[in-house]
Formats: C-alpha cells, structure tokens, sequence
C-alpha cells in the first residue's frame, strides 16, 4: 500500500497540488474582489475537477454548497461498504493566507526541493482533499472496506469560517462517529500527532480614564489580572487539567523542544511542567497600544491577549474579566473571545487504532500534541457532534512556515499521512 | 551709603502697563509663530521658525531703546540661537550685576483647544491671553525690557543688567552652557539671578520660588526575544517583557502609594518645612490632585500639606513614553521582543543627581528577573534648586513690592518641576542672590492645550520685578 501511495501521490496528487499553487485565491479577508475575480471559485473547481477524475470507480455524490456572499463549500459524501458502515467527516479549506514577502520562489510558483513541495498552500490547507481521496482510493485498489466518508472543503477559514456550521448542517447529518480535521500543527516528522487540546483566547482593551498618572492606575489594575513576579494569572481564569491531558502532557513533553530565540530564561526551569503550563494555563501577552503615553494625557489604552485554558469557557472569563477591571477610573472592552479546545479523550479502541497507524506507517507511535496557540473554528465544529470522537490531525511542523514566506509541504509526512488515515477509514475499532 | 531713593509705585504701575500694552501687538505677532523646540522639531535648525523668533525679541529690545545697552543675537553652528543685552548700571558702574534669564522656544501645539482658540492663533479672553508659549515664556523678554526700559524713563537707579534668554529649555538646555562659556567675561560677576520661568500659587500676590525638584531619566528597554512569536507559542514559557517593566517600576515605586525607594529621598531642611506649612494654607484646596485613591472625601488641612509637601519634597516616577508596541487596532497577537519605557523620575531639590543616576541604574540592571537583558539608553539627570538665603534688604523688597502692587504678602512656592540651570548658575555665581518667579499659575496649562497668560498678573509682577530691581541698586553698589 505504501508503494501504492507514492505513486499515487507522485503521479496524481503532486502535479494537481501545484497547479492548485499557482492559482492565487486568497481568502476573503485578503482579497475585496474575490467575487470579482472568481479565484476561490477556480481553485474550488480545480479541486473538484481531481476529485472526479479519481474517483470514477467510487461511489460518491458530490455537492457544491452555497450561500449568497460566502465562497462555495465543496461537500464529497463517499458510500462506505462496510457491513456496518460508520460515519467519518473531514474537514479541510482551500482558501489560502496572503503572500507575504521573502519567497525563495515565489508563493505561486510550486517547486520540488528535498522533497518538500513549495507554494502558499501546499501544507495550509490545499493537501487535505488530495488526502483524503487517496486513502479511499488506495483501500479500494487493495479491496479494503471503509466507512461512509463526507469531505467539507470550505473556502473561508482564513477569515473565519463564517458560515462552516450553515454549510454542515445543510447536509442533515444525523449522525457522526469520527470527525477528522486535519489544519493543525505537528511537532515533528516522525510520528502521526494527534492536537488534543488548544488554549482558548480573549483578546481586550483596558482603559483608564480620569487620573492623574494613568499609567500608575493601570500598574494597580495590572496586579489584579496577573501577578507580575511569577506571570500566574488571576485563580478566576484557571482551570484543573484532566487527569488523562496530564498524562499525555507527560508523555509528550520530552519530544517538545520548546525552543525560542530568547535572550532571557524560560519562565519555568522543569521542561515538563513548562510544557504543561503552556498547554493548560493561562498566560496574559501585552500586544498593544500605549500610544497616549507620550502626551499630558488623563487616559491610556492598552491591548491584551490572554490564553484560557482549554476548558474555560469565554465567554464567562470576558465576563469575569469586565467584572476584575472595571471600576471607577476604567473599562474593558472584549474584542474577541474564543474558547479553547478540549476533546474528550478517546476510545481505547480508537486510541489503537491511531498508535497501530502510526507504528505501520512512522515506526514509532502516535502523540498526542496539546497547543498552546488557538483554532476558533474547530470548537465551533466539535460542539455541532458532540457525541462523535473529534480528531485533529496536521502536516505543519515548525518548519511548514505555514503563514509566512516559503511554506512547504513534507511529501513523505504527507505520504505516510494518508497512510494513517487508509487505517482509520477501514478499522471496524473507530 | 547713598540714601534710598523714594521709589514712586505708581508710576511704575502706569508705566509698565503703557509699556506692556504698546508690546502687546509685537507679542501677539510673535505668538503666531509656530516655532517648536528642538526636541519636538527635528528641523528647528533649518526651518527658520525659532531663528525668526529670536530675531523679532532682538528687534524688540532694540526698538525699545534701551541708554547704554548692548544687543547681541548669537547663533552658533549646531546650536540654537542665543539673545544676550547688556544695560550698564544707570550710574555708570559695571559691577554689582543683576542677570534676568528666561526662555525663546516652545512646547509643541498639543491637541485639544478650545473652541475659537489655538495654539498659534493667539486671542485675549478674559484677560487672559491664550496661545502656546504665552506663559512660557515669551513674557520673559518683554518683562525684562519694560522693567529696565521703565527704570530708564522714570530717571530711577538701577545696576548692571544682562539678559539671557536662551531657545533650548523645553529641550532641557543643552546649549546654554555653550553659551553661557563664551559670554562669561562679558557676563562677569552675578549678585542677582532673576528667572522668569517659573510659577505662582494664584494669582494674587508675588510668589517666590524657593524650591525646584531635579530630575533622572531614562530609555528603559527590556528585551527576551531576538524576534516576535507567535503568543500562543511562547506565552507562558517566554515571560513578557512587560511584566518584567512591571518588576522594574516596582523597585522604583509602589503603585499604589506613588511612594518612591529610600535611595531617591532625602530629609527635608526645618526651614523649608516651615515656609510648606504656610504656602499650603494659602493654596488650599489646589494642591489636591485628581489621584483617584487619594482617600478621604472631606480633605483636611493635613492633606493640602501632605500633598503640596509630596508635590514639592519628595520623589515622584511617571512613565512618559512607550516603544515596541503596536497601536492597539493592528496589534497581532505577537510576544513582542522587547518593551521600552521611557522613565521620568522627579528628585527632591537636594538629592544629588548624579547619585541618583547611579542608583537608578543599579536597581535596574542588578538581579534582573529571568536574566533578561536590559539596556539603559538616554540616562540623564537635572539637579534640583534650593534657594540660597537672601539677604533681608532683599526679602524687605519683595514684601514691599507684593503689597504695593498686589495689595498682599509676598508668599514662598516649592514647585514640583525642574529648572536645571538654576543649580547650574548657583555653582556657576556661588553668592548670587536668585529670584525664581513667574506666571504659570492655575491652569495656565504651560504644556498642554489652552495655555495663558494672565496679563493684569503679569503686569503687576513686571511693575514687583520693576521696583525690587531699582530698590536694590543701592545695596549692589561697592
């Protein structure tokens, strides 16, 4: 099967991807004329196009979604054979972030170097639906069953997946088993990594008014949010890990480097607790404003972004924040909060299934990855089912460059992936 | 001794005020002028803005047709303009000097003027005349010229007088040494300093300043990264540079006091303590800030005096400014590298600046939390001033000049800001006598929007300025 996928991917896949590289559809956010100039619409019929050649052997409906003013949301639904067939949906986007600058090529111009394929794209979020199709095609090449499989490929998650949960629940889906995302990040090649959990965020203002030294005011206010010796944040936002993240925290945290370029030392000595404390704690970053410093002002802005911890809910820690630090000479304003990510853990059967897969595939097994960054959208989705198992799946390494200049896909990663996902579509276990 | 002369108040008073209203037109025209110093305008040098100003003051003071008077624009290479007069001494004598010091330059427009008024669109409401640089300190010129200018015309004795007004004190006078070095000979031995940039308590009576606090600043910039990351990455195991700015300021001072370290206080001379019991009892109720924890309700005479003595006597930290940190609308969620913050901190008038400096650096860079790196840049410091004792003629003087044209005693004032260059003429004119005065009183606003002038003020403090320096000539004569 390996072989199999190799030269489905060299012949088939790889030649797609890079024309789909080349066509510069960013995402609405990026681009005001994306409706004038149709290429959301180009590449989202470029994947679609693929999909059929491909897939002529394999039953299947394909359905374009739309919504007026919302890019059109590619929905694949894939009749499964088995005799007690599940039901497996999976997520990916084929709208893409803004160029940026510092290209070694070019963010349209694909390019094969050590294996890695280039373009903006490539690893976010263009190699899902190639994914996905390829392990259904491999199992059928082999006679393998799989399960019912519905593919959403949307086109706005750049901006925010505005209208994600309209399109899903357009298709009536009574029941899901397994949903399977794969937009996250990994830490390294040599493993499947499976994110379980993400921080949540509160981005806010705090404004001080009516004071004679205002900035002396906000030092007051600042006390209350987060102690400034150890960095621990107000006990209102904290949270208890579960005992089976703790666990994995563990487990996972000797592979985590957890390397910056720092001129300073790490807030805690112990590389465990660190990582644990990244995952599961809330941190306070100073991000902006401050402009009215310079002046005789009687006020001063500033902007923070905290990370909750996955299981704290947002929208009562923006309450609790208004609550802390509102008061006569000050005012919070919320501007944006989204709860962080905690999935249940998984089915032993499950959890096999995946170290099987990656042991198969990667010779060594499956991680669990906690992220201490944020996707909004992916708690959006996991409320929508919240009876199926929620699996979260990636190719970005650290050095995929995901947002930046020369992002690049690991072709070998993405080989042994789709692998893995051969293994998930077929288990009887999930 | 000579027999002291009868000095005829009331012709100073009318005179002044002739002389002060017939300036008036020069002095608006010269407030529309939108020259800035040379902190805030790094052109000064080439847009003409400030060499225009001085050479309207020089115009000025030569149209006024000073006896025996010297007028001297100076502009060296790189530096600001300089305007030095010499008026020999009415009986010719060219010792027993009286020099008047005051300033050309001005704060930046600010924001915020009220409607129909303007930085440079100088207007006369309510007696009082609003422009930027009124106050502060155009005045200056036109008190010194009409003071001497009166003395002349009434026939009135007077000593030696130079003027020196420098165009660098909103940018902390880093030129006037220059200056002051290359006019020394001509200059020669000060009795008396008479500075005009200072403030008053109300607008009342005469005030004297006899206090000013000194100053220590920095650049403050902590650093933890060599480049931005991704917040959600690095929080919690990257400390924020600004939490440790929090650390740093808190060596300095408790927020929640205002209280500043022992390293930068000093203890307050008896007398001093003395002369504050009564200044608060005259200002009253003004000298309450609008600090937000300041306690009671129903303010007693105790707090007046706490907080006109913490004003005047004790240190004080303000952060005035911020570097590293986006405006609030595009920040990205970014652990930034480093965070600077410039500090301003205020030292009592006798707390030597240079120890301060050395203490400032060192509770910033020892035992820095996380082992961040800190880089001080910019460090430097303006001693405070501390009055020396005057000699009774000349406190006789000032009383008697309060009551003839202000009806009221003449009142002592710490003031919370700086003049550096008092403390330098101090050393520089070790047994100079100094009268620290000036119009800056209730919301005179000096560096914000809506600065005035009170003019029947101002006037008065001209005709006090005028009398006391005629009154002293006998006293200056060897």
């Amino acid at each position: 099967m390996r072989h199999f996928i190799k030269q489905f991917s060299e012949q088939s896949i790889v030649p797609s991807l890079s024309n789909f590289i080349r066509i510069p559809n960013l995402s609405p956010q990026f681009d005001n004329q994306w409706q004038q100039n149709k290429l959301l619409e180009e590449a989202c019929n470029h994947i679609i196009k693929w999909i059929e050649n491909e897939t002529i052997e394999i039953q299947k409906e394909i359905q374009i979604l739309q919504i007026p003013n919302s890019p059109n949301c590619i929905s694949i639904k894939i009749f499964g054979n088995q005799k007690q067939n599940k039901t497996i949906l999976c997520y990916g986007h084929y709208d893409k972030q803004p160029h940026f600058f510092g290209w070694k090529y070019g963010p349209t111009t694909p390019i094969i170097e050590n294996n890695r394929l280039y373009g903006r794209g490539s690893a976010d979020d263009g190699c899902v639906p190639y994914a996905i199709i390829a392990a259904i095609k491999t199992l059928k090449e082999f006679k393998q069953n799989y399960h019912d499989c519905y593919l959403i490929v949307e086109g706005e998650e750049e901006s925010g997946s505005h209208q994600l949960i309209q399109y899903i629940k357009m298709l009536n889906i009574s029941k899901i088993d397994l949903m399977i995302a794969i937009d996250s990040g990994i830490v390294d090649y040599d493993r499947l990594w499976i994110t379980n959990s993400m921080r949540g965020a509160i981005t806010f203002d705090i404004k001080v008014f009516q004071t004679i030294n205002p900035f002396q005011y906000l030092r007051i206010l600042l006390n209350k949010l987060e102690d400034s010796l150890t960095g621990e944040v107000n006990s209102q936002f904290q949270t208890i890990i579960p005992k089976s993240s703790l666990d994995e925290c563990q487990t996972t945290a000797q592979l985590v480097p957890l390397e910056f370029a720092m001129t300073c030392e790490k807030m805690e000595s112990d590389h465990v607790q660190q990582y644990i404390n990244r995952a599961w704690k809330p941190s306070v970053s100073y991000i902006g404003g401050l402009e009215d410093l310079n002046q005789d002002n009687d006020e001063l802005t500033i902007r923070i972004s905290m990370r909750l911890p996955p299981n704290k809910d947002a929208q009562e820690a923006s309450q609790q924040l208004v609550q802390l630090l509102t008061t006569q000479w000050s005012q919070v304003e919320i501007i944006q909060a989204k709860t962080g990510l905690a999935v249940n853990s998984f089915s032993k059967e499950l959890k096999n299934v995946l170290n099987e897969a990656s042991i198969e595939y990667f010779g060594n097994e499956m991680r669990m990855f906690h992220e201490g960054a944020s996707i909004p959208f992916l708690n959006s989705l996991y409320q929508l089912y919240p009876e199926s198992e929620f699996l979260i799946l990636g190719v970005l390494a650290p050095d995929s460059n995901a947002h930046g200049p020369n992002e690049n896909l690991n072709i070998e990663y993405f080989n042994k992936l789709i692998g893995c996902l051969t293994y998930i579509f077929t288990s009887q276990n999930i | 001794m000579d027999q002291q002369q009868e000095i005829p108040a009331e012709q100073i008073n009318q005179l002044v005020n002739k002389h002060f209203d017939d300036a008036l037109p020069k002095f608006i025209e010269i407030l529309k002028i939108p020259s800035q110093s040379r902190l805030f305008d790094p052109e000064y040098l080439t847009n003409g803005l400030l060499m225009k100003t001085a050479q309207e003051f020089r115009d000025y003071v030569l149209a006024s047709n000073l006896k025996n008077a010297k007028v001297e624009l100076l502009q060296d290479e790189g530096y600001s303009p300089f305007l030095f007069v010499e008026v020999d001494g009415s009986d010719g004598q060219t010792d027993g000097t009286v020099l008047f010091y005051g300033h050309m330059d001005k704060q930046p427009p600010f924001n915020g003027w009220k409607e129909g008024l303007g930085a440079y669109e100088p207007k006369i409401v309510d007696d009082k005349l609003y422009a930027r640089g009124g106050a502060d300190d155009h005045y200056s010129i036109f008190g010194a010229v009409i003071a001497v200018r009166t003395l002349q015309e009434l026939g009135l004795k007077h000593p030696r007088i130079v003027m020196t007004f420098e165009a660098d004190e909103e940018s902390g006078s880093a030129h006037i040494d220059h200056y002051l070095a290359k006019l020394k000979d001509k200059i020669g031995a000060v009795d008396l300093v008479i500075c005009l940039d200072s403030g008053c308590g109300n607008y009342e009576q005469l005030w004297i300043t006899t206090t000013l606090r000194g100053m220590v600043g920095a650049c403050v910039t902590v650093q933890v990264l060599d480049e931005g990351v991704h917040s959600g990455d690095a929080s919690g195991v990257v400390p924020s540079s600004f939490r440790i700015q929090r650390l740093l300021l808190d060596r300095i001072d408790n927020p929640n006091t205002g209280e500043v370290v022992e390293d930068f206080q000093v203890n307050i001379p008896g007398e001093r303590y003395l002369q504050a019991q009564k200044a608060a009892e005259v200002l009253g109720k003004t000298t309450l800030t609008k600090f937000p924890f300041y306690g009671s309700t129903q303010p007693t005479t105790q707090d007046y005096f706490k907080a006109y003595l913490n004003r005047i006597w004790k240190a004080q930290l303000s952060v005035v400014g911020a570097d590293g940190l986006p405006p609030a609308k595009t920040a990205g969620n970014v652990l930034r590298p480093e965070t600077t913050l410039k500090y301003s901190l205020r030292l009592p008038p006798t707390k030597n600046p240079k120890e301060a400096e050395a203490a400032f650096v060192k509770l910033l860079t020892t035992n820095v939390p996380y082992n961040a790196t800190v880089k001080i840049t910019g460090l430097g410091s303006g001693s405070g001033f501390n009055a020396p004792q005057n000699q009774p003629y000349l406190d006789q003087l000032i009383q008697s000049a309060s009551q003839l044209f202000y009806k009221k005693d003449a009142q002592t004032l710490g003031e919370g800001g700086s003049i550096p260059l008092m403390n330098t003429l101090k050393e520089q004119y070790p047994t100079a006598q100094f009268i620290v005065t000036g119009v800056l009183g209730p919301n005179s606003n000096a560096h914000g929007p809506n600065e005035f002038m009170h003019i029947p003020f101002t006037k008065s403090l001209i005709s006090c300025i005028t009398y006391i320096v005629t009154g002293l000539q006998v006293h200056l004569k060897k």
